[in-house]
């Protein structure tokens, strides 16, 4: 009988956790490390977009961060996930052509998380075996190659265009790193001609 | 004299079906099917809230622990599998979508699949779904 209470008053509490859940927590905050082996599973960097020109005397601009969407991510040749920015609105006032330029960087944070995407798509991991992929899925120490696949840019006519900038960014992970950071991560495109 | 006789009967069959239950043992055994992954701090959790964990606290793939006697107010009760899933150092708690379902004077093996529907409570989302039958 006793036991029974104490069993009772266990689920209690396990469903007490179990309400406490928030939106914001991904599939990857919930894994631990048992045995304090490295396990990277953010990467960190800064994003800035250029635009090209064919006209050398011409000042670089730089795309504003506000028009950055998304990024598609490769690491080691595997698919890392698709990451969403949220500048916030862009006014089309002064815009040239759906692009809003500055002279100097106009730079997004890029926040990497693995098990975000799923999240941000309405698809919780929900199955055993994808909970066994996202825990085989992790950096170990040493060198790496992130692949910037894809940067979908926003117009400020609402219209999206998609740059295939193929960037090869390297970056290192030392033993006991929980995060990596990728640095700056500059992708040209041609606002005249669109993106590539 | 006929109603005593009556009563005495529908007792001794009540009787005989509850030495029948405990004759026979309600067990359940959890069995881990899945590949390349061990199965931590399992346990069964009613949908009273009442909790059976097998002794062995460490399923390896393949492996089945040993049986839990089931008391009689579970005997025929479902429940969800809630674990610890261990992968290469790093480990989740999940909690099963499927219900698993005891039967009474029974040994039945629960048994966890790749398929088998789980989520964190903690990073899954509101919805829930409908329960899905065990060992899909």
């Amino acid at each position: 009988m006793r036991c029974g209470a104490w069993f009772a008053a266990l689920a209690v509490a396990a469903g007490m956790i179990g309400c406490g859940s928030e939106d914001s927590t991904t599939a990857n905050d919930v894994v631990q490390s048992v045995d304090g082996r490295s396990a990277v599973d953010t990467l960190i960097g800064v994003f800035v977009v250029k635009g090209k020109s064919s006209d050398p005397l011409v000042d670089a601009s730089y795309v504003d961060y506000r028009q950055i969407s998304r990024v598609k991510l490769q690491v080691d040749g595997e698919p890392w996930g698709t990451f969403s920015f949220d500048g916030g609105e862009l006014a089309a006032a002064g815009s040239q052509d759906g692009w809003v330029l500055h002279s100097t960087r106009s730079e997004a944070l890029l926040v990497a998380t693995l098990g975000t995407e799923g999240e941000r798509t309405d698809d919780p991991l929900d199955s055993v075996e994808e909970w066994v992929a996202l825990l085989h899925k992790h950096l170990a120490p040493g060198g790496h190659v992130a692949l910037v696949e894809d940067v979908v840019l926003k117009k400020t006519d609402g219209t999206f265009v998609t740059a295939q900038p193929r960037l090869l960014v390297p970056f290192t992970i030392a033993q006991g790193d929980r995060s990596a950071l990728l640095g700056d991560v500059v992708v040209e495109i041609d606002p005249a001609g669109g993106a590539r | 004299m006929k109603r005593e006789a009556g009563a005495l009967a529908a007792w001794t069959s009540l009787a005989w079906l509850a030495l029948c239950a405990s004759a026979c043992g309600t067990e359940i055994t959890v069995k881990n099917s899945v590949p390349s992954a061990t199965l931590e701090n399992v346990r069964w959790v009613t949908e009273s809230g009442t909790v059976y964990t097998p002794s062995d606290q460490h399923l390896l793939p393949g492996q089945e622990s040993k049986p839990v006697t089931i008391p009689e107010p579970d005997q025929d009760a479902t429940g969800h599998l809630e674990f610890e899933l261990l992968v290469e150092g790093r480990k989740v708690a999940l909690k099963t979508d499927n219900v698993f379902r005891s039967v009474l004077g029974e040994s039945t093996a629960f048994e966890v699949w790749p398929k088998t529907a789980a989520r964190n409570p903690l990073a899954s989302s509101a919805t829930s779904g409908d329960p899905q039958p065990a060992n899909p």
